[in-house]
């Protein structure tokens, strides 16, 4: 008896964690893979004698880290088997050899998990040297078509081995000297399922044969996983798609997972809003490739403006982010488009109860990718079939489309096109039957062209110029329209330094130029606004501001340990500047720090404090007054803990001071008496914890929980005046867990909690009898009271088919599902004397597919 | 941003309410007020009566105040006269009618139910405004406080104070009907409780009227008056095709409901159109509603 080593791998699937040496530049943004490591290097363990004496079978569940050589640098046992296997296994993983994992930037290190297999096997007949070739095939992975590279094929007749290869980096393999007649192959490799087939080899001839294999981790597109965070960014977590597709309550939609992580208040309604650790929706910014874009949602908040095909990942930045960011004092979130382009087209088509949405992406001969995406929603039409005739509703309708070119030289210089855009409507149906659109119509569109060029070993340029255009009208009927509409140019542009691992120095500009302009008509409006009884008459204006906001900045990176990852500190400056058409100038500057320093294998603490301005945002734009800049100061303080190979936990304190605000128009701002007065101060203050189960064993799953207060006061000489911020929640828990069942199901489910939001409550009203209205008497203390507390429970399962050119998943979400009625807002009656809440979203089953084929 | 605020402000609107609907009288209200004249002239004295809903055999109260902001006179009300008002039902006449006295002093112009509201427009009212501002005048504002020992509606109403050539009327409403059926005023009604019937206010013979208006570009328009329709019962629901989002009326002098009363007894309806210059009229009917 001989001994065949199987070895079965998770290669590149359920956690691909980038580690090891940061990326150059001092802004890093942590870019997905562009390209998967692959075994090219297999290396047999010797079978533990005891083992093999018990005639025991056994796998070992490794994690292997490999660096941006290719080289293992480590191996940790996260299933161990026992009998000597354990011991067998690391030995021999550890002298693997990998083609190296890379992503935008090059070559970097990751880790990947790894099942090395020991079976007991009949003894293996000796190929005979020097024969003909009388087999050949190749190796294909099932759906995706890929030739699999490095794969192990045995031929065998009755039990007994009669050829053996390995497959080249084609795919293919050759036999020599198999007789004529019936054989079995068995294909294995990292990675695939083992792939069998029957052959006929036939006398005096080469026969031809593919074996398909199928991947053991088809929706992992590598993305580094969370809390592997990378400076500048205190807390930058960045999200494993394999996770993200499973979180119940998104959609499917990438985006929306991070209303499930900490710091991020729960929005109502699913309205989408960012709310950043206490931040006001409009201070936080929203980008695309690092290209602002107007929302992350569609109206209704159910999607994210992009086709979630082509993101690879979302960088979520509540806290202390770099220098590279601005123009805001809340949070960021950076939407990294696709850099992964397959050699043969791949087109997928995914539809459910909201919208659906087709995407292609491939190469045009090797040294250009490119993708596009297309989505139209028909959720209103839904409910017109579902509701006709019973009743008035509104309902969103979007459309959204994606298209990018991209050259693949690596090592010259880098170009790229990427252009994406949306529109939404808000339909609005009457309980007659008609139809209107209220004249609601909210448009985006964004032209960004990259271009990076290695100046030397060490000097990189990067320049970014994007071309947009926004449009918003609102109206209703004759009565009533509101136009706006916004031009810009951005420019961003860098120079990034990185003389040593140990030193990296980052300069560039981060421009914008726009227009933003405004019309309004009324059909008929008071003339006295004050008057009930004023006779009214046609009104009409418009105005428009041209802001331009130049804004240099500078950050140096230092590494100064031997082992460069241990500690590192990142020191910037960003100038703001705000030069407007009504002859506006405004200047300011933001000195921020962060470092990470890992006091223990492990043990990571990291901090992060610094000045965050925010030029005229919305309505403040127009009727800010002498508004110029808001500012935050913001700081956090943590530590990461690294629990074992799966686990981590995180905990972060922080604490934002705000000032400057313009209290007369800010969303979740009162009304101030300091009209038009930048006069307004906060603070918000709390603790975040996560702890985390990476995709480890078919599990992952996280709890965070935030413990938060946010404030305001409009009248900072009045101690007495401070109110709780209307997004203010105690208490924020989210449950996340998912487990990959057999056979291709995958179940997940997600719990919130969240407490309820402040509002200020009205006792009684005051009738105008001229208007028919009664005009509510509210709290004189401002958010005084709570909507009751949110919980509800999000489930998701999903199957997956593979067939040999394609692939259907299909999915089934449940959207509070115990049928929850959590209050989201309140109505008062007509006089101010009794009130209700209206209830969320019930419970919500929606149904769908996505449609993969290689063409 | 702006589209992500107003979502859930619309969605919200489409849901089912189990709040009272402001139609349902189910607590004390002060449904109408009617000034006579209309738009008085500074001097002019203007007698009030009003609509009201007093659940029960209740003692109530109203409270009047009156003036005409922005006049040379002002609002200035001393809310202390009513601290040292002392009780009016233990009073001999010769006391409330001193009581009463302070309070027009103090800038109170009724206290029912003793003191009927009946309010001197001070003559110095339009004082300092040129000729052509007279014509459109200064607004008056009427203060009314309804009271129980429960219960307080609070209220205020404009009169406008011009010299104006063609002052503003009341508008009448000169005909109610019943399913098409002609009721007369002051007339029993029977109805069944469970029954649908469709009421049909119309207004009288020139209640619509047609007046000048100068734009502020000093262009002089012939207008004729926008009425608009409240209507109130206590017995069962009032349902219209034309709350919502109505916006047009092909026929603004009549208005049309439908009221299903759903209790056997006592009730009433009342239809009040308001011609949107401060003018105000109503119908009231009184019901006996049978078993269904």
């Amino acid at each position: 008896m001989t001994l065949l080593l199987l070895f079965l791998s998770l290669l590149m699937s359920p956690a691909l964690a980038q580690d090891g040496p940061v990326a150059p530049d001092a802004a890093a943004e942590l870019p997905p893979l562009v390209k998967d490591p692959a075994l090219i290097e297999f290396v047999p363990a010797p079978y533990p004698a005891e083992a093999q004496a018990a005639g025991i079978s056994a796998s070992v569940h490794l994690l292997i880290s490999v660096d941006a050589t290719g080289a293992v640098t480590g191996v940790q046992v996260l299933t161990p088997a026992g009998h000597g296997f354990d011991e067998a296994a690391v030995t021999a993983a550890s002298a693997f050899r990998f083609t190296p994992a890379e992503d935008a930037s090059g070559p970097v290190a990751v880790d990947i998990e790894f099942d090395y297999g020991f079976t007991l096997a009949p003894a293996e007949a000796a190929a005979p040297a020097e024969q003909p070739i009388t087999l050949e095939g190749e190796l294909r992975e099932m759906a995706t078509q890929v030739p699999v590279q490095g794969a192990h094929i045995r031929a065998t007749r009755d039990g007994v081995q009669v050829g053996e290869a390995t497959s080249d980096s084609a795919g293919r393999f050759e036999m020599r000297g198999v007789e004529p007649g019936s054989v079995r192959l068995l294909a294995v490799h990292p990675g695939h399922q083992d792939g069998e087939a029957a052959v006929e080899v036939t006398a005096g001839e080469v026969t031809h044969v593919t074996v398909w294999l199928r991947s053991l981790g088809y929706h992992d597109g590598l993305v580094a996983t969370y809390d592997k965070e990378r400076p500048p960014e205190v807390t930058r977590r960045t999200l494993s798609m394999t996770e993200i597709r499973q979180v119940p309550g998104t959609f499917g939609d990438p985006v929306r997972v991070i209303q499930s992580l900490p710091g991020a208040a729960r929005a109502p309604f699913s309205s989408g809003l960012l709310v950043l650790r206490g931040a006001n929706p409009e201070d936080s910014n929203v980008y695309v490739d690092g290209v602002e874009v107007p929302l992350i949602y569609h109206l209704g908040g159910f999607r994210s403006i992009l086709n979630p095909n082509f993101i690879d990942s979302v960088d979520y930045l509540p806290g202390t982010y770099g220098t590279h960011y601005g123009r805001s004092t809340g949070g960021v979130v950076d939407i990294k488009t696709t850099s992964k382009y397959p050699d043969r087209p791949e087109t997928s088509w995914r539809t459910d109860f909201l919208d659906s949405g087709a995407y292609v992406h491939g190469r045009i001969g090797k040294k250009i990718g490119f993708a596009a995406g297309v989505r139209k929603s028909y959720l209103d039409l839904l409910l017109k079939a579902v509701l006709n005739g019973t009743g008035a509703y509104a309902a969103p309708r979007w459309f959204d489309y994606q298209a990018k070119v991209e050259s693949l030289d690596s090592g010259s210089d880098q170009l790229s096109a990427f252009v994406f855009g949306f529109q939404d409507d808000l339909i609005v149906r009457f309980g007659d039957g008609s139809e209107d659109q209220l004249g609601t119509h909210y448009s985006s569109h964004r032209l960004v062209l990259r271009y990076a060029h290695p100046l030397s070993d060490t000097l990189k340029l990067e320049i970014q110029p994007a071309f947009g255009v926004d449009g918003t009208r609102f109206g209703f009927g004759s009565l009533f329209t509101f136009d706006e509409s916004k031009l810009l140019v951005d420019l961003r542009g860098s120079l990034q330094w990185k003389p040593t691992t140990h030193v990296g120095v980052s300069v560039g500009l981060d421009g914008e130029a726009s227009r933003e302009g405004y019309s309004i008509a009324v059909g008929s409006v008071p003339v006295d606004g004050d008057n009930a009884l004023s006779e009214s008459e046609p009104f009409a204006t418009e105005a428009g501001v041209w802001q331009f906001t130049p804004d240099p900045y500078v950050e140096g990176t230092l590494r100064p340990l031997h082992d460069a990852d241990r500690l590192a500190l990142i020191l910037g400056a960003r100038l703001d500047l705000l030069v407007r058409s009504d002859v506006k100038v405004a200047a300011a500057a933001d000195p921020r720090f962060a470092g990470r320093f890992e006091v223990f294998k492990g043990g990571t603490l990291k901090a992060g404090t610094g000045l965050y301005n925010e030029p005229p945002q919305g309505i403040d734009v127009y009727f800010g007054g002498d508004a110029g800049f808001e500012r935050a100061w913001a700081s956090e303080l943590g530590w990461e803990q690294k629990i074992g190979p799966a686990i981590s936990a995180d905990v972060t304190g922080f604490y934002r001071w705000m000032d400057q605000l313009n209290v007369s128009s800010g969303f979740g701002e009162a009304p101030g008496s300091t009209d038009g007065a930048a006069s307004g101060v906060g603070r918000a203050y709390g603790m975040e914890v996560m702890l985390r189960h990476a995709l480890v064993d078919r599990f992952f799953g996280w709890v965070s929980y935030t413990l938060s207060h946010s404030e305001r006061n409009d009248t900072p000489d009045d101690p007495a005046g401070w109110y709780d911020y209307e997004f203010d929640q105690t208490h924020i828990l989210t449950a996340v867990a998912g487990y990959r069942l057999p056979l291709d199901f995958e179940f997940s489910g997600r719990f919130q909690y969240v407490t309820g939001n402040p509002y200020t409550p009205y006792d009684g009203g005051l009738y105008y009898m001229d208007s028919g209205r009664y005009y509510g008497f509210p709290s004189a203390n401002t958010n005084s009271a709570r909507m009751p507390a949110y919980n509800a429970l999000d489930l998701r399962i999903s199957k997956l088919f593979t067939f040999t050119h394609w692939q259907i998943e299909c999915f089934a979400d449940v959207l509070n599902a115990y049928n929850r009625k959590n209050p989201e807002f309140i109505r008062y009656n007509y006089d101010y004397t009794d009130h209700e809440y209206i209830t969320g979203l019930p419970i919500i089953p929606s149904l769908g597919f996505e449609a993969r084929v290689n063409l | 941003m702006a589209l992500m605020l107003l979502l859930p402000v619309l969605l919200p609107g489409c849901s089912p309410s189990t709040l009272a609907e402001e139609w349902q009288l189910d607590r004390l209200r002060l449904l109408a007020i009617r000034a006579d004249p209309a738009e008085p002239q500074p001097g002019e004295t203007v007698t009030f009566t009003s609509l009201s809903y007093v659940p029960g055999d209740v003692d109530w109260t109203a409270v009047w105040l009156a003036c005409v902001a922005g006049s040379a006179t002002g609002c200035a009300f001393d809310p202390s006269v009513l601290d040292d008002l002392g009780d009016l039902s233990t009073m001999s006449p010769e006391e409330q009618a001193a009581a009463f006295a302070a309070l027009q002093a103090a800038g109170f112009i009724g206290f029912e139910p003793m003191l009927s509201p009946t309010w001197a427009v001070p003559s110095d009212a339009l004082d300092g405004l040129t000729a052509d501002e007279t014509l459109e005048g200064l607004s008056g504002t009427v203060q009314v406080s309804l009271t129980t020992a429960d219960d307080t509606e609070l209220v205020l109403k404009d009169v406008p104070v011009s010299l104006a050539p063609t002052p503003n009327h009341n508008p009448d409403i000169g005909a109610f009907a019943v399913d098409d059926a002609t009721l007369v005023l002051g007339a029993a009604l029977t109805v069944s409780a469970g029954q649908s019937y469709d009421l049909k206010a119309t207004l009288a013979d020139g209640a619509l009227e047609t007046y000048t208006y100068r734009t502020q570009d000093g262009v002089d328009e012939e207008r004729t008056e926008e009425v608009s329709w409240r209507w109130y019962t206590d017995d069962g629901r009032l349902e219209s095709t034309d709350f919502g989002f109505s916006s047009t009326d092909d026929t603004p002098s009549e208005d049309v409901i439908t009221w299903t009363p759903d209790a056997a007894g006592d009730a009433v309806v009342h239809a009040v159109v308001l011609d949107g210059r401060g003018g105000m009229g109503w119908w009231s009917v009184a019901a006996t509603v049978t078993g269904g």
